[in-house]
């Protein structure tokens, strides 16, 4: 390995663990196979309602090489787990309420065995009515999924006097838009080791966001002391929200208990993935959007319908995030924006990436989209018009006192080739095509926002060997926060990689510094490094002073593995300071919270935690598509992504973030849907479930707009979900440009476009 | 079973099942975790390693196919201090995110260097579009690939591991010491997670036999052979490729039992040319015949269904019989051999016997197969040289793709441009490969024109019986199946431009 240089904050910094991924050596948390482990599997209902009459085991027991099977009864605890609303059963005994319910557990000691006795195991349940829809689920005669009703949560926000404004706008234009569920699809799927030790101390290797949180879900649903719980978070095979939360840890921590002390494995497979895990939320959205003549919005009117499927996860808060985006990154002087959260019986809805916002980006786009053509305005001169900027109060009523850079954005764009050639350009398509240009304006809130504290607790060491080490409390699902971290470390203290080292999360060697989430992980992550960095370095400054008997420390700097004197030229190695002090002194501790918004007087109700917001990260997007007409299949020619995420720490960093978010975009926008059959998945695979391919995606081109947030790390704000909000509303402006059709619901399918086409035909036919 | 062969440059002798899935094998009984499973099911090849230098997935491989292989894994390829120039190239390029596709795509893309030592950004896209990446968007890995090529680095004397064992193969011997040093000592991450947890060697967490031993794959070397064990296991399941048959047995659509796979039978084997016509052997792969002058230049309707079909990867394994006899309504060879009037021949232990394609296929999933029968080959008659071919498959993306409907055309034009003979077969548009007399009658004698074609198209969406499923609806598949032919008055047009 070549001697690195150091990574300074600004420069593209190849990922600190890439060469131990690209050779297959960095353990995820599948790679873990403990001597003598047993393999548990879950017994999933099949069913999406029912009442549970029995769970027969006593096949499964008889199957050779089982161990053990569990149900219900073997529960300790309040077997309820669920991030703040505790309504999810580790194993049902009463009742099922969607398909994915696991009713028994068994544990085995090989994969065949184990196969074998989940398929003997008979569920005996008397089927009830389900509820598939969160319209019908609220109508009064509604078969009920919980014993408290349907609904998770309802809110309100309301800014202005909408009700009076729309009476005086010039323009009103109303609509109403569908999106499915969409499954996350990291390629490592759910999964997990867990053993008890013999000390009483459960410990588990877990691909998950939240350690920290996951132990206090864990010791809720099972009746254990949270601190007995240890929970290790190697790198993950992909994230994106879906393992935020609890997955198969309280099933392998249950199996553990009942495992005589032998390690236990649990992993799903594709199908049972797509099963019980989590989605983003299906919903129906409906809109009514008033402006005046000049085109300058007025008022808004929305009603959100999110359907969290059988149990909440974070489907409260996934509402609240939609709501506050709602309105798009526009002034609006008046809105009134309802949201419902509600229970059905279909699969669990989750976080993902873009939480809650990438529903209400379709909506609000496509209504800009249309007032535009309404007004015979270009889209992105309406959009320019009425975006947010610095010191505007956001739809929400919340003041933007921080960085906003969606101005800037669509300058950008408004100045790209890709958009002042796009006339000539469509008019290049060949024979039986249509050519149609996207743009879209997206942002996306950081944080957890009000009512719940982002923090973190960084620590540095320095190890006795001389190395610097950064204790990282927040996950690495894949998004290169890890790397972010020592890159940041480097700079700061001057060391290149090899005098670097990273201790991945762990509940017994790092702190707890939330999840992996909400665009804060490096921004919070990192505002507690760089304290506790700086710390670091003062400390080994002084440090230094002492040993070299200097009585002033103006000439010390670090410089990799050293401290040295410039005016004398003497150095002390960092492996001698590491020797010299004790571990106590060895290391620095710091934490940070983010700031949240402080206007007093917002007119919302309904919300709990996590609204509202004050710092946002902005996008604009613009596509480039391709229609065929004898099948209507579309084809992306080209996306340009402009995001303003503050300065950029790593550019290659950001770019990958919002490649990828785009591509996840253009899944979600043309061809990625959980199908579902009165609340049964019927693609769950990737046969059917249809992600794109490198033969799918065009060479995205992502260029930022640097806008320095001064509170940021290094002036950065979180870039991985703003990116996924805007190509379904982008490829939906386009589709509208190539054949004059507007979307209202996802994925914007091949059969969809005919239709269009078939009806523009009959139009033409008759007029 | 004993099951010898070389891995990463060490002969070995493992003793595992002989059906134990590949992936599983390196996995948990030789402790190379660095091939990764995502589905199981050939969907996502994350479990891709080289045998014999080809892609392969290790999920639809049992580990009987491996006797007497080379195989080389991501740990064969390089190692942190030591990087293979691709692994090199996606480092630096960034084409590494959550890292769980890359070892899959490192695999796919040292072996397309290795055939192809400066691919273009297309070329690369399709090699690998077997692999599905959740992270990367694809982009960062297209620069990584192409700019190996344009270094040089990765073609030739670099390449595709395990045939040749390349300059830039590390040899790796299985040791657990050897494999977990290869990152403690490169990467400076302190690795709380597995030390206790690393890789057992030779099946310590192996089933009990019993359970696994009663389903052998027997691996025939010859058509006798073949016959022999047919007789004596007359409820064995063959199989060439596996891409279809492991996938049924995984799902639980077919129950595990005897396995027969027909891959080492070189009589079933091959393309040859006899005059007028070509026979094609039945476990010849996709990529054989892609690879293959006289498909290419006698069949390229047949060539153009084979390159879409599945990803680089399913082609590497599958074969046009097993194709054929899956019998799938969106088998993607179907439709060109049904427009070709191909017959195929079936073979038993006491003799052959010939019939049209048409005729072998009788529904969905079902074939006149008989027991003791394989299907061993394919009789295509040269259709005129001057004839235009062509084929159309609608998927909902670009590989990986289930038709929802596809066309294949042999059309033939006399001097004055008018069609003089025609063979049209369109698939997934009813329970086998449709054809239309009356579509046909309705372009003789006249040019290929949208009003021709027009006429034509509406009578075949008469002709066509689709279904609607999860995939499409019947509507939707009747509009296209029309719609697929006036797609030939473009073909015409672009060869007159």
């Amino acid at each position: 390995m070549p001697t690195s240089d150091i990574p300074a904050v600004g420069n593209s910094f190849p990922r600190f663990e890439a060469r131990s991924k690209v050779s297959g050596v960095e353990k995820y948390a599948v790679d873990a196979y403990p001597p003598e482990l047993l393999w548990v599997g879950a017994k999933r209902a099949g069913i999406a309602h029912g009442r549970i009459l029995s769970v027969r085991t006593a096949d499964a027991e008889q199957v050779p090489g089982v161990v053990k099977v569990l149900t219900r009864k073997d529960v300790p605890g309040t077997n309820r787990q669920g991030i703040i609303h505790k309504d999810q059963p580790v194993l049902a005994g009463q009742k099922v309420r969607h398909c994915g319910d696991p009713v028994a557990l068994v544990l085995a000691e090989n994969r065949d065995a184990l196969k074998l006795a989940l398929s003997t195991i008979r569920l005996d349940v008397e089927p009830l009515l389900g509820v598939f829809d969160p319209e019908s689920a609220l109508a009064p005669d509604a078969p009920k999924v919980h014993e408290t009703g349907n609904t998770l949560m309802e809110a309100v926000i309301r800014k202005g006097d909408p009700e009076k404004v729309f009476s005086e706008c010039d323009i009103i234009l109303e609509d109403c838009f569908e999106v499915p569920f969409q499954e996350h699809a990291f390629l490592e799927t759910e999964n997990g080791v867990a053993q008890l030790k013999p000390d009483g101390m459960l410990e588990m290797t877990v691909s998950t966001q939240a350690p920290f949180r996951d132990r206090m879900e864990i010791g809720h649903a099972l009746g254990i002391d949270f601190s007995k719980i240890h929970v290790i978070s190697p790198y993950l095979g992909g994230g994106f929200g879906g393992k935020d939360g609890a997955t198969v840890q309280c099933l392998l921590a249950l199996a553990a208990m009942h495992a005589d002390g032998r390690p236990v494995k649990m992993g799903w497979d594709r199908e049972e993935s797509f099963v019980a895990g989590y989605k983003r939320h299906a919903a129906k959205l409906y809109y009514k959007l008033g402006a005046s003549a000049d085109g300058m919005l007025q008022c808004l009117e929305c009603r959100l319908y999110y359907d969290t499927g059988a149990y909440a996860h974070l489907g409260g808060e996934v509402l609240e995030l939609g709501m506050e985006h709602a309105g798009g990154p526009y002034r609006i002087p008046h809105v009134k924006i309802q949201g419902w959260c509600i229970y059905t019986n279909n699969p669990i809805g989750g976080a993902m990436r873009g939480f809650g916002v990438c529903q209400v980006a379709f909506a609000i786009e496509q209504m800009m989209n249309r007032l535009a053509e309404k007004l015979g305005m270009d889209p992105l001169e309406l959009r320019l018009k009425n975006a947010l900027c610095r010191g505007d109060r956001n739809s929400s009523g919340v003041t933007l006192v921080h960085s906003t850079g969606m101005i800037p954005c669509l300058k950008t764009i408004q100045t790209h080739p890709l958009w002042t050639n796009r006339v000539a350009w469509k008019a290049k398509a060949g024979r039986f095509k249509r050519r149609g240009v996207g743009v879209c304006a997206v942002f996306n809130a950081m944080g957890y926002g009000r009512g719940l504290p982002d923090s973190a607790i960084a620590k540095v060491e320095l190890t006795q060997a001389g190395r610097i080490r950064v204790y990282c409390g927040v996950a690495d699902m894949g998004q290169g926060n890890a790397s972010a971290f020592v890159q940041m470390a480097g700079d700061i203290l001057c060391q290149n990689t090899e005098n670097l080292e990273l201790v991945l999360p762990d509940t017994e060697r790092t702190f707890p510094s939330g999840s992996s989430s909400a665009g804060r992980t490096t921004y919070t992550y990192g505002n507690a490094l760089i304290n506790a960095c700086r710390q670091m370095k003062e400390k080994l400054i002084h440090r230094a002073s002492l040993f070299l008997f200097l009585d002033r420390t103006d000439g010390l700097v670090l410089l990799p593995g050293r401290v040295s004197h410039l005016p004398s030229g003497r150095e002390i190695p960092f492996s001698v300071l590491g020797a010299m002090f004790p571990e106590s002194d060895r290391i620095s501790i710091d934490h940070h919270v983010m700031a949240v918004a402080l206007d007093g007087n917002l007119d919302a109700t309904g919300f709990k935690i996590g609204f509202p917001h004050v710092f946002f990260s902005y996008s604009a997007h613009l596509v480039g598509i391709e229609i065929d007409e004898l099948t209507g299949r579309i084809s992306v020619l080209f996306y340009l992504a402009v995001t303003d995420a503050g300065r950029i720490v790593n550019p290659q960093g950001v770019t990958q973030q919002v490649q990828g978010g785009v591509a996840q975009g253009l899944g979600y926008a043309l061809c990625e849907e959980v199908g579902l059959q009165d609340g049964r998945i019927v693609n769950p695979s990737f046969t059917d479930y249809i992600l794109p391919t490198a033969l799918d995606i065009p060479d995205i081109i992502s260029q930022t707009v640097e806008i320095d947030e001064p509170t940021g790390p290094f002036g950065m704000k979180g870039v991985g979900e703003v990116c996924m909000n805007g190509p379904l509303p982008a490829v939906a402006g386009a589709v509208q440009d190539a054949v004059g059709a507007w979307c209202l619901r996802s994925p914007i399918s091949a059969g969809q476009i005919m239709e269009f086409l078939k009806r523009k035909r009959n139009a033409g036919g008759t007029s | 079973m004993s099951i010898h062969c070389k891995f990463n440059g060490m002969e070995m002798d493992i003793d595992v099942p002989s059906d134990r899935r590949v992936v599983d094998v390196l996995r948990e009984d030789l402790g190379l975790i660095g091939t990764k499973e995502g589905c199981g099911a050939g969907e996502c090849g994350a479990c891709t390693i080289l045998v014999d230098g080809d892609p392969r997935l290790s999920c639809l491989l049992t580990a009987a196919q491996l006797q007497d292989k080379t195989v080389t894994t991501i740990e064969g390829i390089g190692v942190p201090d030591g990087l293979h120039p691709v692994q090199e190239a996606f480092v630096e390029h960034g084409a590494v995110q959550c890292g769980f596709c890359t070892p899959g795509m490192v695999l796919s893309s040292v072996h397309l260097l290795s055939q192809n030592p400066e691919p273009d950004r297309d070329q690369i896209r399709k090699a690998l579009s077997g692999h599905l990446c959740r992270c990367t968007g694809y982009v960062k890995i297209v620069d990584a690939v192409e700019a190996v090529g344009k270094q040089g680095a990765g073609g030739r004397n670099q390449g595709a591991g395990g045939r040749g064992q390349g300059a830039g193969i590390r040899r790796i011997d299985g040791e657990k010491n050897d494999i977990s040093s290869g990152f403690s000592a490169q990467v400076s991450v302190d690795r709380s997670l597995t030390s206790d947890t690393s890789c057992q060697i030779a099946g310590s967490h192996l089933p009990p036999p019993n359970l696994q031993s009663l389903a052998p794959v027997l691996l025939p070397r010859s058509l006798d052979e073949l016959w022999g064990m047919m007789r004596d296991c007359p409820d064995a399941a063959v199989y060439a490729g596996g891409t279809d048959l492991l996938v049924k047995i995984r799902s639980g659509v077919m129950s595990r039992k005897r396995l027969i796979c027909l891959e080492r039978i070189l009589e079933l084997k091959g393309v040859e040319d006899r005059g007028n016509r070509v026979v094609i052997r039945a476990a010849t792969t996709f990529s054989e015949l892609l690879r293959d002058s006289i498909v290419a230049t006698h069949f390229p309707v047949l060539a153009e269904a084979v390159s879409e079909l599945g990803s680089p990867l399913i082609r590497h394994m599958g074969t046009i019989g097993g194709n054929i006899c899956t019998a799938s309504p969106a088998g993607d060879t179907l439709p060109p051999l049904v427009a070709m009037k191909a017959d195929v021949c079936l073979s038993s232990g006491k003799g052959i016997r010939s019939l049209p394609i048409e005729r072998f296929i009788v529904g969905p999933g079902q074939t006149v197969l008989e027991s003791g029968e394989i299907l061993s080959a394919i009789h295509i008659e040269k259709p005129h040289p001057q004839s235009i071919q062509h084929f159309e498959k609608v998927g909902r993306r670009n590989a990986l793709a289930c038709s929802l409907a596809s066309m294949a055309a042999v059309v033939r034009l006399s001097e004055d441009g008018k069609v003089s003979a025609a063979s049209l077969a369109w698939g997934s548009v009813g329970p086998t490969v449709v054809t239309s007399s009356e579509a046909v009658d309705a372009l003789i004698g006249r040019p290929l024109s949208l009003e021709s074609l027009s006429e034509a198209a509406a009578i075949a969406r008469q002709a066509v019986r689709p279904i609607t499923d999860i995939r499409a609806t019947a509507d939707y598949r009747r509009e296209v199946a029309g719609n697929l032919l006036l797609r030939l008055c473009d073909l015409v047009y672009c060869k007159r431009a």
